[in-house]
């Protein structure tokens, strides 16, 4: 009897360690993208990373989100920065403006895998906080007092040139795998859905972000 | 001799005494929003299977740095750095890895007279590479890179480059032998210095390695070149 019950315990063990070796590991992903932000004046340009974990049996995502919008990217994307009466910078009342944005935050993804081998849909939800500002460009940004030019843009926007607050996003994006054999290779393209709290500058109203879809196209590479 | 050619000189004897089995030896030519040009020669050693360690020196003209937070388009920099790498994973097909470039920058301002004509600095480059096998021989990288630059000395700043969000790293290697070939290009947002900011930085440089005692095929193909 007991013989019996050592074989059957050295079975399962053997069983059990087999199956153990079996599983997948846990992954990695890492998707580059660039985005266009649906914004009221502009579509803003924007380029970023998801990167993180992806688990065992390759369901769910864990990582980070960043991107941003950048001025250089974004040439042509000026705002009018009308200044009180009275106040002129370099013989100016009005002083075009350019914007820029950036953005960290955790992000949870689902991948439904579909029936096509090559084709993944992903629902990715992310969280995490913002900054967004508006500075001087090109010869305004050489000062006429020689004091740096934050200390302008900071006076010349009452001290509030830049705001920062917490966004949420939402959405979906297909992945498909680009080489037949080679898994680790993907092209994706997505729509999020974006939310604002708490984000004001002297030039960015409280829905410059809020509110807002934002395309994205990119490379998904992992295993 | 001054403190930078004896550095220099120091790093460059080191490498040529260690050269052996595992170890690679690289030199890159690039330009970047910050340089005209830059080259990069670096050296790595292959300590175990999963970690490496290696030193670069870098020269580049500049198109666009700062001293004290401002702006300047004409001088050079030379940097001396070490390199830390780790092997997360690696199959047949792929490779994940870890790597940072840590380095001291001494820049000299060729351009404007009412600031300093030289400042030191620390440059911080963390990045995530994950590469794969797309045929025999040619390999697609794709990462990101997580760049904090400081300027140290009488006027400090802390935050003279720091990453807005990552700077999207992508590239190609095609490995022949002991020899490889390389093309990186970085790009991304970029904020910081204070008085000024960086806003977008953009990198593409070509590189070659070759391989001692060993072939290229379990090589990292670059560093933060």
């Amino acid at each position: 009897m007991h013989k019996n019950k050592l074989f059957v315990i050295v079975v399962m063990i053997f069983y059990q360690t087999n199956i153990f070796c079996q599983e997948k590991s846990l992954g990695f992903y890492f998707q580059a993208e660039y985005s266009a932000m649906f914004l009221d004046e502009h579509i803003g340009n924007a380029v970023g990373v998801s990167i993180g974990i992806t688990t065992k049996n390759r369901k769910w995502d864990f990582g980070i989100r960043t991107y941003g919008r950048s001025g250089p990217i974004n040439q042509g994307q000026v705002y009018d920065l009308v200044l009180e009466e009275g106040v002129t910078y370099k013989g100016k009342s009005v002083i075009q403006v350019a914007n820029d944005h950036g953005y960290l935050g955790l992000e949870i993804a689902y991948n439904l895998k579909l029936n096509a081998d090559r084709l993944v849909i992903r629902f990715p939800i992310s969280f995490g906080q913002f900054g967004a500002g508006f500075y001087l460009l090109d010869d305004d940004r050489i000062t006429p007092d020689g004091r740096r030019v934050n200390e302008w843009e900071d006076e010349l926007q009452e001290g509030n040139d830049a705001g920062f607050g917490l966004l949420s996003e939402f959405g979906g994006q297909v992945i498909y795998q680009l080489i037949p054999n080679n898994r680790y290779l993907n092209l994706f393209a997505g729509l999020t859905y974006t939310n604002t709290y708490g984000y004001e500058s002297f030039l960015g109203e409280e829905d410059f972000y809020n509110n807002k879809l934002r395309g994205s196209i990119g490379i998904r590479v992992g295993f | 001799m001054n403190v930078k050619l004896s550095l220099i000189v120091l790093i460059i004897g080191f490498v040529v005494a260690q050269i052996e089995a595992q170890s690679y030896i690289g030199l890159s030519v690039g330009t970047s929003k910050n340089d005209n040009h830059l080259e990069t020669f670096w050296y790595q050693y292959q300590l175990s299977k999963r970690f490496n360690v290696g030193v670069q020196l870098r020269y580049s003209g500049i198109k666009y740095r700062f001293v004290n937070a401002r702006a300047i388009e004409n001088g050079n920099t030379t940097f001396v750095g070490a390199v830390l790498g780790f092997k997360i994973k690696e199959s047949e097909n792929y490779r994940l890895d870890i790597n940072l470039t840590t380095s001291y920058r001494y820049l000299s301002n060729d351009e404007n007279p009412e600031l300093p004509a030289s400042t030191s600095g620390l440059e911080l480059d963390p990045n995530i590479v994950f590469g794969i096998r797309l045929s025999g021989n040619l390999y697609f990288h794709s990462g990101a890179m997580f760049r904090t630059a400081m300027q140290f000395g009488d006027e400090p700043i802390y935050d003279e480059q720091l990453p807005a969000s990552a700077i999207v790293l992508n590239g190609i290697s095609i490995r022949k032998n002991r020899s490889m070939f390389s093309l990186r290009t970085y790009a991304g947002p970029m904020n910081g210095a204070t008085g000024d900011t960086e806003k977008f930085f953009w990198q593409f440089s070509l590189g070659y390695q070759y391989a001692f005692g060993v072939s290229q095929s379990s090589a990292l193909p670059f560093f933060n070149f």
